[in-house]
């Protein structure tokens, strides 16, 4: 194989698609999509109100009304001064329900809970909206009656307000993260996780711009049959690996680019990450992977003559990507489970897997080993398979392949 | 120069080609010749090493081809296509990349080319901005910026205006002259036969006719007779027992049956019609070709 031509294929792949509209728009729209993705949720979710929101009550040991109302009152203000929630009382008679729910319905009340005589002993009381997804009220409301639960119990037996007070003040926790080396760093909670996820994430956004763009050049190429002029002056290999060094350098720009934006914007971002010191093992596997994944897209999307085709075949293997995504809270909660462990180790998962379990909590040595050897001699093995799936696929036109002719394409020693 | 021996090819179970041989001189127009589907394209895939042959040979000047020796060889396909979206000289610049020309060296060939073809203007267009036949033109010049040995058109002509066509042929006259060899394929017989010095007729993957021109027209076809009348042509009817006739309004194409003379046959015609002209001719490659490919299938439904 003459590597002059696989670059003189490489240079052509980058500088066009380099040049094109679509992509400098993506390379500026994406990162502001993520933004917005990333940061507004949580701004509106913590955002404060600006109204008093008005709660009902139904509240039938006559107590607690006044104890929520006095201690959302304290708690939780508007940023003009004025208490958060307005408590309003229903007297618990027979139709109380029917009333409430009249004023809900009406948007007198946002909503209101009910609180019966036996609440001491089965802890248990409604809640009661037109909305019950609004978790801001709903833990404040939780938390304030079970405080107030509390306070009652300590103070019937006899323990003073003061003391009362000092029990019941929260605790905070600071989350100290342990490496390998035995090094202790403070992190916030979760930060492994988020780092986890914005691994997978890069890797996606490589693999999958790259990747389609690798599918849709063959497909151009096959539609206006370059393909055949192109193969009578190179060989398929040659053309295989220009275009995988020339957009994989594609989406090394796209990266480096995001990253400049990220360093420019996220400087708060990468104090609230702790970037574990295992993180070179990222990159094996983020180069491995980008390969292997690359080889699958050649596979799949070589023997493909329509863009309709492409976008199918590529949006399969994109759902492979994004598997470790489901099973995320599971790793987050147990990363050395023995399952997860297999999981990793079969090479369609290893590259996701690892960029998320690293930075949770480092895997064993023997597992990064064990790991990347896999991955290596699947990555090589997919690379030849993909190239005579190539050398075959580029030619076919009309009817796509089926698994089994693959298959014997991959086979096939030419 | 280029050699093919025994090509066997099945795609499933048609035999798209089914023992195929010729021998290329150097320096010679060379045309490969059959109806559509016959096998050529596969014949110049198959010499090009873009697809492998079931069995059979291609050998250049003596030797396999080798990955060097394709960039001395260029390939004009049948379907053409460019990148839509990219500029002209870009797309020549590559394609001159892939032959192992240098960038600055290829722009500049390139550009001498355009402006040889009168297409300086468009240059800096992108290819999608192009008419259909400034596109043919643009992939031509790519065909040519190597400076090929070796070069092989398929229907290099299909769908370009007279006045282009004349263009491209003067461009391979001029590659002719320059001592290149070159392989013509068509399914267009007038066009072969102003161009070609030798042909090779396929037909469902057989050849069925090989050699030079002057050659197959003297042994395949008799000359026929032209001749042109005015009157009422259904009088002609008369003189179907004494030659076979194709026979339009005010013209007919015909050969004299055995032991008729023409002269006979023309005394006979002047008691019918008017006729303004009466000339015998050689028959045309595109009358050899319909013969020969008619002959063809009428012996393969006679074997089976």
């Amino acid at each position: 194989m003459s590597l002059k031509k696989a670059l003189v294929v490489a240079r052509w792949e980058f500088v066009e698609k380099v040049k094109t509209k679509a992509f400098i728009i993506s390379l500026v729209l994406m990162p502001v999509f993520i933004m917005v993705m990333a940061v507004v949720p949580s701004l509106l979710m913590n955002k404060p109100d600006t109204t008093a929101v008005n709660i009902g009550i139904i509240d039938e040991t006559g107590k607690i009304a006044a104890q929520l109302s006095e201690s959302l009152g304290e708690k939780y203000k508007l940023p003009d001064g004025l208490p958060n929630y307005n408590v309003v009382t229903i007297s618990p008679v027979d139709s109380a329900r029917e009333e409430a729910n009249r004023m809900v319905l009406q948007k007198v009340i946002s909503s209101y809970v009910v609180i019966d005589t036996g609440l001491i002993n089965s802890r248990k009381f409604e809640y009661v909206s037109e909305n019950v997804s609004n978790f801001k009220d709903i833990s404040r409301l939780q938390s304030a009656v079970k405080d107030i639960l509390m306070t009652n119990e300590l103070e019937q037996r006899g323990v003073s307000p003061k003391i009362v007070e000092e029990v019941t003040k929260p605790v905070e926790m600071e989350t100290v993260k342990l490496s390998k080396g035995g090094k202790e760093e403070k992190a916030h909670a979760g930060s492994g996780f988020i780092l986890g996820y914005i691994f997978i994430i890069i890797l996606a956004v490589f693999v999958l711009t790259s990747g389609q763009l690798l599918v849709r050049s063959v497909v151009e190429e096959k539609s206006n049959r370059i393909v055949e002029v192109l193969l009578s002056s190179t060989t398929a290999d040659e053309i295989m690996t220009g275009k995988i060094l020339g957009l994989s350098l594609l989406g090394l720009t796209q990266l480096a680019v995001w990253g400049l934006i990220a360093f420019a914007f996220g400087g708060q971002m990468a104090a609230f990450v702790t970037v574990p010191g295992s993180i070179w093992w990222e990159g094996v596997f983020f180069i491995l992977g980008f390969l292997f994944y690359s080889s699958i897209f050649v596979m799949a999307g070589a023997p493909v003559t329509t863009e309709q085709e492409a976008q199918q075949a590529t949006s399969y293997v994109s759902m492979l990507l994004f598997l470790p995504i489901i099973l995320a809270t599971l790793v987050a909660q147990n990363p050395s489970a023995s399952y997860i462990k297999i999981l990793t180790l079969i090479p369609l998962l290893t590259p996701t897997m690892m960029a998320f379990r690293i930075p949770i909590q480092t895997p064993d040595l023997w597992e990064l080993v064990t790991g990347s050897v896999i991955l290596l001699a699947s990555t090589y093995f997919c690379m030849i398979a993909a190239g005579r799936i190539f050398k075959i696929g580029i030619l076919v036109y009309g009817k796509r392949p089926t698994l089994k002719e693959l298959f014997r394409w991959a086979t096939r020693r030419s | 120069m280029l050699s093919v021996n025994e090509l066997r090819k099945s795609y499933g179970s048609t035999k798209a080609l089914d023992g195929v041989s010729f021998d290329m001189k150097p320096g010679e127009i060379f045309g490969l010749l059959g109806p559509n589907g016959a096998g050529k394209t596969t014949t110049i895939r198959i010499s090009l090493g873009i697809i492998e042959p079931d069995s059979g040979t291609v050998l250049f000047g003596g030797k396999p081809l080798t990955i060097e020796m394709k960039d001395s060889l260029a390939y004009l396909p049948e379907e053409r296509g460019l990148y839509r979206k990219s500029k002209v000289i870009d797309v020549l610049i590559y394609f001159g990349g892939l032959r192992n020309i240098p960038p600055v060296e290829a722009r500049e060939r390139a550009t001498r080319w355009l402006k040889k073809l009168e297409l300086s203007a468009v240059s800096n267009r992108k290819v999608d901005e192009l008419s259909k036949g400034m596109q043919q033109k643009v992939q031509f010049i790519s065909c040519l910026l190597h400076e090929p040995e070796l070069l092989i058109l398929d229907e290099p002509f299909s769908g370009l205006d007279p006045v282009n066509q004349i263009v491209m042929k003067d461009i391979i006259r001029e590659m002719k002259s320059q001592g290149k060899t070159i392989i013509f394929s068509t399914h267009q017989m007038e066009q072969a036969e102003k161009l070609c010095d030798r042909i090779c007729l396929i037909n469902e993957g057989k050849v069925i006719l090989y050699g030079s021109l002057g050659e197959i027209k003297r042994n395949h076809g008799d000359d026929a007779i032209h001749m042109e009348f005015e009157g009422d042509s259904s009088n002609l009817k008369e003189l179907e027992n004494m030659a076979t006739m194709e026979v339009y309004e005010n013209y007919a194409e015909l050969r004299t049956k055995e032991g008729i003379s023409r002269q006979e046959f023309l005394r006979k015609a002047i008691s019918l019609v008017d006729v303004t002209k009466f000339s015998v001719e050689e028959a045309s490659l595109n009358s050899i070709f319909i013969e020969a490919v008619r002959g063809g299938k009428n012996g393969g439904r006679d074997v089976a």
